[in-house]
């Protein structure tokens, strides 16, 4: 996601906020605030919500900062992660309130095909992948980037991608299982 | 494991599915709990994490407004005026309190700053519990603490209770090494009325803990806590099943 040197100057701030160093967390702020929010605005699609993520995330990253270990994930990756889950969290808790997004956010879910695939960087991983991906039928592809991008629930994903449930389910299981013996290989 | 078998027939992988984002909030938080409780788990939604990593490439970045950053500086210093607080023993309020924990280890509790880099922050979420906890009084801005003894007396852990957004968080901290013979701590609050214990999740014998906690009677001035040894992993029955090595009330600060 990031050249090495980045990759590297993040562990340098991760282990500093591990041992409570306040500065660090605002020069990481400044190096990956961008694809955070980036990351919260994709999955969340309201500017508001994804900025009261974007705050709890950092506020999350300060706390749970000795947890990072380099060894196991790369930096921005364990950063995404987080800030993907926690506007997955939010935007459970939005549909609990029966705040529903509305239905022009199906149109841009089920938008979200094959082409996003293209837009990996050409990373030795970013390219396997994607051959990988490009392994699985047409539909199975669109209901994974779908699901990824959307954060939504596979009982959304059937009502936004118009199939019923179980077909859904069956087909992204078919689908992680065939990609996870594909990157196996 | 997380491989079984879907009502469909085919193969499910759950940590797949955790990591694609296609569970709901009961299904997700069941795979956060088991993401602390079963290593292989854990490391096969790391696995997942990796696989699915270059899909982040194709999300663009963009600037978040200028005012985001400055409200993260007010809660980081929210955090450090109630550290302060604390260690002046006045009553500390407020809802976010994230940074308790570092003025348990500076006010004297016996742990240098350095182990508490080591804390764990476990999701044990007990929703299925809160259903059971009946109305509470709204103890959001009382912070709790209470020291667990053996019978002796002498202290094992030091617990600390606060509210944090819209759930409990405790803090638990190994306050003397204890031969626990290969078992693990596990953390139970006990009903005032009788009933059976209900686990607040696993301790660890040497590191100090966060658990996040669903259940709303255990943040409760004068609530009673205990603490069994069980397998690894925890009590497979739901109720404890192994000695109980300390015990204790939470009171206010």
């Amino acid at each position: 996601m990031q050249p090495d040197q980045g990759r590297a100057a993040l562990v340098g701030i991760m282990g500093r906020l591990a041992v409570g160093e306040q500065d660090a967390l605002s020069e990481l702020y400044q190096r990956t605030s961008a694809k955070l929010f980036g990351v919260c605005l994709r999955i969340l699609n309201d500017r508001e919500e994804a900025e009261d993520v974007l705050q709890d995330v950092y506020l999350t990253v300060w706390r749970r900062a000795d947890r990072f270990d380099s060894g196991r994930a790369s930096p921005i990756t364990w950063l995404a992660t987080i800030a993907r889950n926690r506007s997955i969290d939010r935007l459970r808790q939005i549909g609990r309130r029966g705040g529903e997004r509305p239905m022009e956010a199906a149109a841009e879910v089920a938008d979200t095909g094959p082409d996003a695939f293209d837009l990996m960087a050409d990373s030795d991983d970013g390219r396997r992948l994607r051959e990988c991906l490009g392994g699985l039928d047409g539909p199975t592809q669109t209901s994974i980037a779908a699901a990824f991008y959307g954060g939504i629930t596979y009982e959304q994903l059937a009502e936004r991608l118009r199939v019923p449930l179980g077909t859904i389910k069956s087909r992204i299981r078919r689908g992680l299982i065939k990609l996870r013996e594909c990157l196996s290989q | 494991m997380s491989d079984l078998r879907s009502e469909e027939g085919g193969e499910v992988d759950r940590a797949a599915e955790y990591v694609l984002g296609v569970l709901d909030g009961a299904e997700r938080r069941a795979a956060e709990r088991l993401i602390e409780r079963d290593p292989a788990f854990a490391h096969a939604v790391d696995d997942w994490n990796a696989r699915l990593e270059p899909l982040y490439e194709a999300i663009e970045p963009v600037a978040p407004p200028a005012g985001v950053w400055p409200r993260i500086v007010e809660d980081l210093a929210r955090m450090r005026r109630l550290e302060r607080a604390g260690a002046s023993s006045a009553k500390p309020t407020g809802r976010r309190v994230a940074g308790i924990w570092q003025w348990i280890g500076l006010s004297g509790m016996g742990l240098a700053a350095a182990s508490l880099a080591g804390l764990i922050v476990v999701a044990g979420n007990l929703t299925d519990l809160t259903d059971m906890a009946g109305p509470q009084p709204d103890v959001r801005d009382t912070i709790l603490a209470g020291t667990l003894a053996d019978d002796n007396g002498q202290p094992l852990f030091t617990v600390v209770f606060y509210h944090e957004d819209d759930h409990d968080v405790a803090t638990l901290i190994p306050v003397s090494r204890h031969d626990d013979g290969g078992r693990v701590p596990e953390l139970w609050l006990v009903p005032p009325d009788g009933a059976a214990p209900r686990s607040l999740g696993l301790l660890h014998a040497s590191q100090p803990i966060l658990l996040d906690i669903a259940d709303r009677a255990a943040g409760t001035p004068d609530a009673s806590l205990a603490v069994s040894l069980e397998p690894p992993g925890g009590s497979p029955t739901g109720l404890p099943t192994g000695p109980v090595v300390a015990h204790g009330a939470l009171g206010t600060l």
